[in-house]
């Protein structure tokens, strides 16, 4: 009986890995190379770039900025801290064009802080800046939370005895929790970036839609399908293989042992 | 007393869920006729559609979207039994050709400046006026009568005043309802959308006919229709029209 149940647990994966797997070979298999040339011609280079530059620059932020949120969060157990780990879990359940009017709310020029932006001359919708906003509203989570959980994860004993040897506290986050929390910073890293990458409702309805400046590449794609599904597909395929990419990268043993080599 | 989990029972547990699921999965959903209408027409459709219940007593699906995403779900094998685009060029497509029956103009719309309620602006002149301008983007039917109504009042008002105008297109959204949307949050000053899209919080400026666009909504029979679907289509075309007539639609001149 046991066997038959192994046999029907495998069934059951294999199932799930079929239907995942079978859209985007679908998708590699339909496209042909002429599609891309079509594609090129419909803006794939502009739409390529501006995702590559913005998600860069929303991976940054989200380190800069979510790497010491949660040490904080690990290193805290009162109200305020399980509140504001409450807080950034919101971005995950928010539909992404949800997002997309909370974030107008927020600084539109409209919204609750548009008025003050723009007395600083900065107005947030329409613009290159919108979409890295909108794409660290919904990727931050992705890496702070799990690296909050990796660093709730340190051995005390360790950190207590780099102290005791002398090094002060930044020394201590960067030279030991920071290294090993290695996988999961990298791991989070990977999966922030990849629904960075992916966006598409929040940044069209806080940034937009204009080529060049805020057409990034799923959007790009969905406009494409009004003409001949073709390029849409062969700028899927491409987006699909940024993202590919960047996800080994990310997680390759390279990366991971540079980071972690400050350990020693 | 319940005895603990034997060996076993772990497969039976998961043939046991596996047949709940097929048979969940087998069932299909109950046989409406439905409406795939293009993202302008939603609200309108859905008032014909409580109007024909009233009426007849039959319940008609109402699914509303950017008319290109519609063309391609149609020609993907979605269950549609009619399609109302915002352009009769969809239903002239070739890619959609094998699917159609038969189509025949149903309702027109023409073109209108959209504002904010407090704006300064008057006329479509002023276009080149405002700050922040949003649009269709091209590929769907509001951006590409748009782009036609500013290519006429170029011809009129020069070239200069197009560039001026196009400067300040801050964005080309994928359909009419985000246009709108723009503008009723007070993020754009001007935009071009459909005459039905006027309600509270904006303003409406006439475009004169000289210059404006038709837009024309085709009633397409799809291959396959039920007898129920061509009913709430011929109701449509005939005693039905006064429902979008209501909302703004026009008779097609």
């Amino acid at each position: 009986m046991t066997r038959t149940a192994r046999i029907l647990g495998r069934a059951l994966a294999a199932l799930l890995l079929v239907a995942l797997l079978l859209p985007v070979l679908a998708l590699a298999l339909t496209t042909r190379p002429a599609d891309f040339g079509v594609a090129i011609e419909r803006g794939l280079g502009d739409a390529l770039l501006l995702s590559l530059v913005t998600t860069t620059m929303s991976a940054a932020l989200v380190v800069l900025l979510g790497t010491p949120l949660a040490w904080w969060l690990a290193r805290h157990e009162g109200r305020l801290a399980r509140t504001a780990e409450l807080v950034v879990r919101l971005p995950t359940v928010t539909p992404p064009a949800v997002a997309g009017v909370a974030l107008l709310a927020a600084f539109g020029q409209a919204g609750l802080l548009g008025g003050a932006l723009g007395g600083v001359g900065l107005r947030l919708p329409f613009t290159t800046s919108a979409v890295v906003l909108a794409q660290l509203f919904v990727a931050a989570p992705f890496y702070v939370l799990p690296l909050t959980e990796a660093f709730r994860g340190l051995d005390e004993e360790l950190l207590w005895t780099a102290r005791s040897l002398g090094a002060s506290p930044p020394k201590v986050f960067f030279r030991v929790a920071v290294p090993l929390a290695a996988p999961a910073l990298l791991g989070g890293l990977s999966v922030a970036w990849a629904r960075a990458l992916g966006e598409f409702g929040a940044t069209l309805v806080f940034a937009g839609n204009l080529p060049g400046i805020t057409q990034t590449l799923p959007i790009a794609i969905y406009v494409s399908m009004e003409g001949d599904l073709g390029p849409a597909r062969a700028m899927a395929l491409v987006l699909f293989a940024v993202a590919v990419a960047l996800f080994f990268t990310l997680r390759s043993r390279v990366l991971s042992r540079a980071l972690g080599r400050g350990a020693a | 007393m319940t005895r603990p989990w034997a060996p076993g029972d772990g497969a039976r547990a998961t043939v046991g869920l596996g047949l709940a699921l097929a048979a969940l999965l087998g069932c299909s959903p109950e046989e409406r006729p439905t409406v795939f209408v293009a993202a302008s027409l939603g609200d309108a459709m859905r008032e014909a559609a409580a109007r024909y219940e009233a009426e007849r007593g039959e319940r008609v699906r109402v699914v509303a979207a950017g008319s290109h995403v519609l063309r391609r779900q149609i020609e993907a094998g979605a269950p549609a039994d009619l399609f109302v685009p915002a352009d009769a060029a969809h239903v002239r497509a070739e890619s959609l050709a094998p699917w159609i029956e038969e189509a025949r103009p149903l309702v027109c719309n023409r073109l209108v400046m959209l504002v904010p309620e407090s704006s300064e602006l008057r006329t479509l002149h002023d276009l080149a006026g405002a700050e922040r301008v949003v649009l269709g983007t091209p590929e769907v039917p509001v951006g590409a009568y748009a782009a036609r109504v500013l290519a006429r009042a170029e011809g009129r008002y020069g070239a200069g005043w197009r560039a001026g105008v196009e400067g300040h297109v801050r964005s080309r959204e994928l359909d009419v309802r985000q246009v709108v949307s723009k503008v009723l949050l007070g993020e754009a000053d001007a935009a071009i959308v459909y005459a039905t899209d006027v309600r509270p919080g904006v303003r409406a400026i006439a475009i004169e006919a000289a210059l404006d666009e038709v837009a024309r909504y085709p009633l397409a029979v799809l291959r396959g229709a039920s007898p129920g679907a061509r009913a709430f289509g011929a109701w449509l075309a005939g005693p039905g029209r006064a429902a979008l007539t209501d909302r703004g639609f026009a008779e097609c001149p």
